[in-house]
């Protein structure tokens, strides 16, 4: 048996594509946002740590796999832009258990999905569970898909998504290397992608829901906005008076004296 | 039938209902009626569950001294159904008062029926007996008639519902005669200290704890055990400067207070026994990278009917680590020490960027108990957070072992904390980075001594046996030892059971022979403290039926020490 002890055989550590930190890094300058108010949330498995040498000194970066430490560090400094990543294993039941229930809370993140497709999966067109539907459906505010080659679009899209208030699902597409040895990529080649027109009406929810339900071709672009839904971090009574990030208030020990006081049962 | 009988200095009084309503009306309003009258009392409501009901309970304790042990005797029991009296007949002995109403089916039983009154509701009932009881109470107790009725009024607006005046006042008669015929008399000196204490649970001792130790996240998620502590939070969620959230599941809220953490707010996770267990690895990852974590478990053993003390946990909280790094754990049994141990929590945590454990059973955070009042002038409030400049690295090597804590969006710098980082930071070559990190563990350890609780101490100075303890049987040892006039034996209780204090040596080694008091079979708590002291542990008194020791068990178990 001929086993390949080349480490870039495994599954995600060759999927690399810098393109995707290439446009967030063009689109925060673009917006003229500080970097250091840029966190980006990924696990060991994710695209960052492939680029981590080349982005380090861009962007805060904290290792964990879960859309909920994105939700953590929102919630707790709703001035910093929050973006989450994904990898092509997102998926899994609990993965998708875990983006409904906090797209139903709506908070201000930006959750970036990678879907792969390639030749040896190319069924996976018409099979495959679409991430965006799912989204829309649990009322997210914001879906859009791009192709991970397209630098410039993606650019676009990140700065519409920074700016935008609730949760933004980015489901970027990328050619599945580990099935995929060959150079030429399926949805290129065989003409299965288009981007949206600017006659697309992106506010419609049934309207996005049929352009994702379109098996014979990927749909791009922004798909979907709704921006009359309330951001979760600005919903919280915490913020209704006070504005400043938890770690700049102080602790309040008259408070917690008070709050004694108040529910001691004399 | 009960006679001539004169109840003093010490009666525990058992209030049982099928209904989870009428028990809870009680307990919100016997406590302060009692307080007003400066009595020093205790309580605690369990739940036995049964095949065909829940049966829940209340017993309270009212002393003329600060006592606040369980006790297996019942002085008066007030059932109010009939499922309630046939479970407990058992347990009533010659002399145990029973206050009913008539219309149960044990009527020639009771000693002081209380009359009838017809209502058509069944939220009403609820409210009528409750207050049915307390006025029969207050009777039996010779309070002041005036201050009943006063506190029966404001309740009765709180909750809209009319107060039927001429009813309270038939069985406040109804009571007075009944005692006066009989002869039964209650003296229990009233106790002026009383007004500068507090009254709280140990659920709201957790999360005054928490605010004096300057939480402003609390994380909890579904499916817990920890009901009690997530319904009185949100209670208050309108008035109290938290975020409160609840996440999807356990791995959920562990990655959320991670994410908070990070971003520089003070994080209490509340989980319990199931949920902590399901959160080990990523609660390892936060210790390693450095992330401050408090940790509330709730103990309910789901398997458990009854009121809580299991301590056959312990283990996997003193064991938890795959990975190398500091941590604090404590397991408090009383208000004090709770609201202590949780800022000592929160200071550990957030000092020493560690993951601090706090635990708490059942049993402690049902009960009500006194405490005394808290010195507010002693807790720092200082976040131990630094602003960054452009060279800062999350994990630098520092003299003292600590890396200094920088938050995203504050300051210049980039905050970030994964393993790459940790390793980058300080990889001059393999060897070094090993050094430092050992180097850097070893410092934070020492530092953190100055920091730990300290264990407390009751009896005697000199003594021959040593009774160690932790968790809630603090008040059943103290009071044991107390009514066994200490026999050359003294109590102490250790709140942060990791890492230890070092007067603990000291305590041990002054004995000749040293026991543990434990809610386990295993005995968890001797084998950590002979792994961890050089002393030997001689007995271990387990209990492993998951209700508390009764005073009367200890004092025999003691006196065959």
């Amino acid at each position: 048996m001929n086993i390949d002890n080349n480490t870039d055989n495994l599954c995600m550590s060759r999927c690399k594509s810098n393109s995707i930190f290439e446009a967030l890094k063009n689109a925060v300058f673009e917006l003229n946002i500080s970097c250091n108010n840029i966190v980006i949330v990924t696990g060991k498995n994710g695209q960052y740590f492939n680029f981590y040498e080349d982005y380090k000194n861009y962007f805060n970066v904290i290792e964990s796999e879960s859309l909920y430490t994105a939700l953590g560090i929102k919630l707790a400094n709703p001035t910093l832009k929050v973006i989450a990543e994904n990898n092509c294993n997102f998926l899994s039941p609990k993965n998708i258990n875990e983006m409904v229930s906090i797209i139903k809370k709506n908070p201000s993140i930006i959750n970036i999905a990678y879907e792969c497709y390639g030749n040896a999966n190319k069924n996976e067109l018409e099979s495959n569970l679409n991430l965006s539907q799912i989204a829309i459906l649990s009322n997210a505010s914001f879906v859009a898909r791009v192709l991970d080659s397209d630098l410039q679009k993606m650019k676009e899209i990140f700065v519409q998504a920074i700016d935008h208030k609730g949760y933004v699902l980015i489901e970027i597409i990328k050619r599945c290397r580990v099935y995929d040895e060959k150079e030429d990529f399926y949805l290129i080649e065989n003409d299965k992608i288009y981007y949206v027109n600017e006659k697309y009406n992106n506010t419609s929810k049934i309207k996005a829901l049929e352009t994702f339900s379109d098996n014979t071709k990927l749909a791009l672009g922004i798909l979907y906005i709704n921006k009359n839904l309330i951001p979760y971090e600005d919903a919280l009574s915490v913020y209704k008076n006070n504005s400043e990030p938890l770690f700049k208030r102080n602790i309040n020990i008259e408070f917690a004296k008070d709050f004694i006081d108040k529910i001691n049962r004399q | 039938m009960l006679a001539n009988k004169k109840y003093s200095d010490d009666i525990t009084i058992l209030i049982s209902s099928l209904s989870f309503n009428s028990i809870n009306i009680i307990k919100e309003i016997l406590p302060p009626l009692f307080r007003k009258s400066n009595y020093n009392l205790s309580l605690i409501s369990q739940t036995y569950s049964q095949k065909e009901y829940e049966l829940y309970n209340i017993k309270i304790r009212i002393s003329s001294n600060k006592i606040a042990a369980y006790l297996n005797r019942i002085d008066i029991f007030i059932p109010l159904d009939n499922e309630s009296f046939y479970f407990f007949e058992k347990e009533l002995t010659p002399t145990t008062l029973i206050i009913a109403n008539e219309k149960l089916g044990f009527k020639d039983k009771i000693d002081i029926p209380l009359p009838i009154k017809i209502d058509n509701s069944k939220e009403n009932i609820e409210v009528t007996e409750c207050f049915d009881v307390m006025t029969a109470l207050y009777a039996l107790f010779d309070l002041d008639y005036e201050c009943l009725i006063a506190f029966l009024k404001k309740y009765s607006i709180k909750i809209k519902k009319d107060l039927e005046l001429n009813h309270i006042d038939n069985i406040y008669q109804n009571v007075n005669k009944i005692i006066k015929d009989k002869n039964i008399t209650t003296t229990i000196k009233s106790d002026e200290t009383v007004k500068n204490e507090y009254f709280l649970s140990g659920i709201e001792a957790i999360i005054s704890g928490a605010l004096i130790g300057g939480c402003d996240f609390f994380i909890s998620h579904h499916r817990a055990d920890n009901k009690p502590i997530i319904k009185f939070i949100n209670y208050y969620k309108d008035s109290l400067p938290i975020i409160i959230e609840s996440a999807l599941d356990e791995l959920s809220a562990i990655n959320e207070a991670i994410g908070a953490s990070y971003s520089g707010s003070r994080v209490l996770l509340s989980t319990t026994v199931d949920g902590f267990c399901q959160m080990f690895n990523k609660i390892n990852v936060a210790g390693l990278l450095e992330i401050p974590l408090v940790i509330h478990i709730s103990g309910k053993n789901p398997a458990s009917p009854t009121a809580n003390t299991d301590q056959s946990f312990l283990n996997i909280m003193l064991y938890f680590k795959q990975y190398d790094f500091p941590v604090a754990i404590f397991y408090p049994g009383t208000v004090f020490m709770a609201i202590e141990a949780m800022y000592r929590c929160f200071l550990l945590a957030y000092k020493y960027h560690i993951p601090s454990i706090i635990f708490t059973d059942r049993y402690f955070e049902d009960s009500v108990t006194f405490s005394p009042k808290i010195d507010f002038l002693s807790f720092t409030t200082n976040k131990y957070i630094q602003e960054t400049d452009s060279s800062y690295l999350r994990y630098t090597k520092t003299e003292d072992g600590f890396s200094p804590r920088g938050i995203p969006g504050y300051g210049k710098g980039i905050v970030s904390v994964n393993k790459k980082e940790l390793f980058e930071a300080n990889l001059y070559d393999i060897t070094d980075f090993n050094r430092f990190f050992e180097d850097k563990i070893a410092r934070k350890s020492e530092n953190m001594v100055l920091d730990v609780m300290p264990a407390r101490f009751v009896g005697p100075d000199i003594y021959d046996k040593l009774i160690i303890s932790t968790g809630s049987n603090y008040y059943g040892l103290r009071e044991a030892l107390i009514r066994l006039n200490w026999m050359s034996t003294s109590l102490l209780h250790i709140t942060q059971i990791f890492p230890l204090h070092p007067m603990v040596d000291s305590f041990m080694i002054k004995a000749k022979k040293i026991y543990t008091v434990e809610n386990n079979c295993d005995s968890h708590f001797k084998n950590y403290l002979t792994s961890f002291t050089k002393y030997k542990i001689h007995e271990t008194i387990n209990k492993a039926s998951n209700m508390p020791f009764y005073v009367e068990e200890l004092m025999d178990l003691i006196r065959k020490m």
